[in-house]
This record gives structure tokens, C-alpha cells and sequence, in this order.
């Protein structure tokens, strides 16, 4: 061992007087250099967490949507054809409710589809934050929500 | 030449030490941040989801006292579903005018977060975490 000690210090002259100086801080050094990317991880954590929150609320609020919609419905239309057929003022109640769950959620359609589910389609702008420092100020996201209108039912509690 | 290496070593040793102790609550902040962070978050999306699935259960009844305890149930079952206590929930429901077809029904549910398991967990972490929905009641279920 002692030996090996000895060649290693023939083969780098000055290693004993100087080694201690240049380790010193080294530890220091590395978390200067590293911080920077762990501080960009969490910020990218934080607004990946932050936007799934905002985007989750936006999808139930648009749910809440389609079940004001789909109580907005041509009772004569289904009762006559079988077909859910939506009342004019259904988008207005819809967004209304939107507005009520979710201030940021923007309804553009409200439909119904070929199986009588009544059918939201949406926007929200989503803002993040470490994101923001670079120039990502807003993300727009795509929401929708559905939900059957509660015809068929033939005693309450079913 | 021996004791030596070994005094050089211990040198090392020990600065190393004494650069970690000075980097380390550095990095405990940040960590305790993460922690506190992740679970206001998972405490977030429990509740948006309890209130959704609260409400949702009420306004498919047209009893108001049974309305009123599907709220409370489904709110409780999505939190337990969630993997969190559904006691340390407050569940409101309001409702504007008597319960009936079309009646607006909020619900309104608050999760008492417990301080994260880290340095400085219980300033980072808040208390409460609340989230409501708002839908009408089914207007016309048990038409036919």
C-alpha cells in the first residue's frame, strides 16, 4: 500500500503540497453547476402538476356543463321522434355553468350525438408559471364533457 | 509516509463534510418544497374530484335529504378512492330555492391537509384545500 503511495507520488510531482488546495470547494462547485438544472426540473414539475390541476378542474366543469345542457331538452321532440333534441337557450346554460365551476373555461359547441349524449366542447387557457419565464405566457387545452339526459326512468330512485 | 496519507485523507473527509452541511439545507428547502407542493396538488385533484362526484350524485335525486347524503357519500367514497381520510373532509351542499327539477345545487368540499413529512412542511403546506361544483338537478328524471 505504501509502496503504491509512493509511485503515485513520483509519477505526480506536487500532488501531496497542492491536491488539498484544488479539492477544496469542489462540492460547491458541483452544486453551482447542478442547481440550475434541479431548480429547472422542479419549476417543470410544478407547472406540469399545475396545469394538470387546471386542466382536470376545466374537464369536470365542462361534465357539469353537459348536465345543465342535457336537462335543456325538447321534451315533445323526444316523446314524438325518440330523439334528444336540444332547447336554443342550452349553450347559454351550459357556459353559464361553466362560468360558475371553472371562470376559465370557454364553451364553443354544444351538441348531441348520434346516440342522444349530450356533448360540451371547450377551451381554457391554462398559465404556467416557471414556463412563463421564458416566454410561455398561456397554453390553450381542449376540454369536453357528456352526459345522457335522464329520460327512461320510470320511478325515482332508479 | 503512511500516517501522512492517511492525515490527507482525513483532511478530505472532513471538508467534504463541511461543504455538504453548508449545501444541505439548500437542498432540504427545495425538497420540502416538492413534497409540500405534490401532496396540495393530490389533495387539489381529490377534492375538484369529490365535489364533481358529490354533485353529480345529488342532483340525481329529487328527494333533498336523499340528495344531501349521496353528497356526502359520493364525496367520501372518491376521497377514500384517493387514498385519504374522507374525516378530515367538510362536505357542504347549498341549494337555491327548494329542492326540485332544475334546482342549482353546489357542493362545496374541504380537505384538511396534514403538514408534509419535511423541514418547514407546515409553512409551505396549506390547511385547507376546497374545491365546489355546480349543477342543476336532473329536470327530467322520473318524467316518464
Amino acid at each position: 500500500m505504501g509502496r503504491q503511495g509512493d509511485k503515485v507520488t513520483k509519477r505526480l510531482p506536487g500532488f501531496q503540497a497542492t491536491g488539498l488546495n484544488d479539492e477544496r470547494g469542489q462540492v460547491l462547485a458541483w452544486t453551482v453547476i447542478l442547481l440550475p438544472l434541479l431548480l429547472a426540473l422542479v419549476g417543470l414539475v410544478f407547472d406540469g402538476g399545475l396545469l394538470w390541476v387546471q386542466f382536470r378542474r376545466a374537464r369536470w366543469a365542462a361534465d357539469g356543463a353537459a348536465v345543465a345542457a342535457a336537462s335543456e331538452i325538447d321534451v315533445a321532440a323526444f316523446a314524438r321522434d325518440g330523439k334528444v333534441v336540444l332547447h336554443p337557450e342550452a349553450p347559454a346554460v351550459a357556459g353559464w355553468y361553466a362560468q360558475q365551476n371553472d371562470p376559465h373555461l370557454h364553451i364553443t359547441r354544444v351538441y348531441v350525438d348520434e346516440d342522444n349524449v349530450v356533448r360540451v366542447r371547450g377551451w381554457v387557457e391554462v398559465e404556467p408559471v416557471f414556463l412563463s419565464l421564458f416566454g410561455v405566457d398561456g397554453m390553450k387545452l381542449n376540454v369536453r364533457g357528456q352526459e345522457r339526459p335522464a329520460w327512461g326512468i320510470s320511478q325515482e330512485g332508479q | 509516509m503512511k500516517a501522512r496519507d492517511k492525515s490527507q485523507t482525513r483532511k478530505r473527509r472532513g471538508q467534504s463534510y463541511v461543504e455538504f452541511i453548508i449545501v444541505l439545507p439548500l437542498f432540504l428547502i427545495i425538497i420540502a418544497g416538492v413534497i409540500g407542493f405534490g401532496q396540495s396538488l393530490y389533495v387539489k385533484l381529490a377534492t375538484e374530484a369529490a365535489a364533481w362526484s358529490a354533485t353529480r350524485h345529488a342532483v340525481a335525486t329529487l328527494n333533498r335529504d336523499r340528495g344531501i347524503n349521496q353528497a356526502i357519500l359520493g364525496s367520501r367514497y372518491t376521497l377514500s378512492g384517493f387514498g385519504l381520510n374522507p374525516d378530515s373532509a367538510r362536505v357542504q351542499v347549498t341549494m337555491w330555492g327548494g329542492w326540485g327539477r332544475g334546482t342549482q345545487v353546489r357542493t362545496l368540499v374541504c380537505y384538511h391537509v396534514p403538514s408534509p413529512p419535511a423541514p418547514l412542511g407546515e409553512v409551505l403546506s396549506p390547511q385547507e384545500v376546497c374545491s365546489q361544483q355546480t349543477m342543476p338537478v336532473y329536470r327530467w328524471k322520473s318524467q316518464w
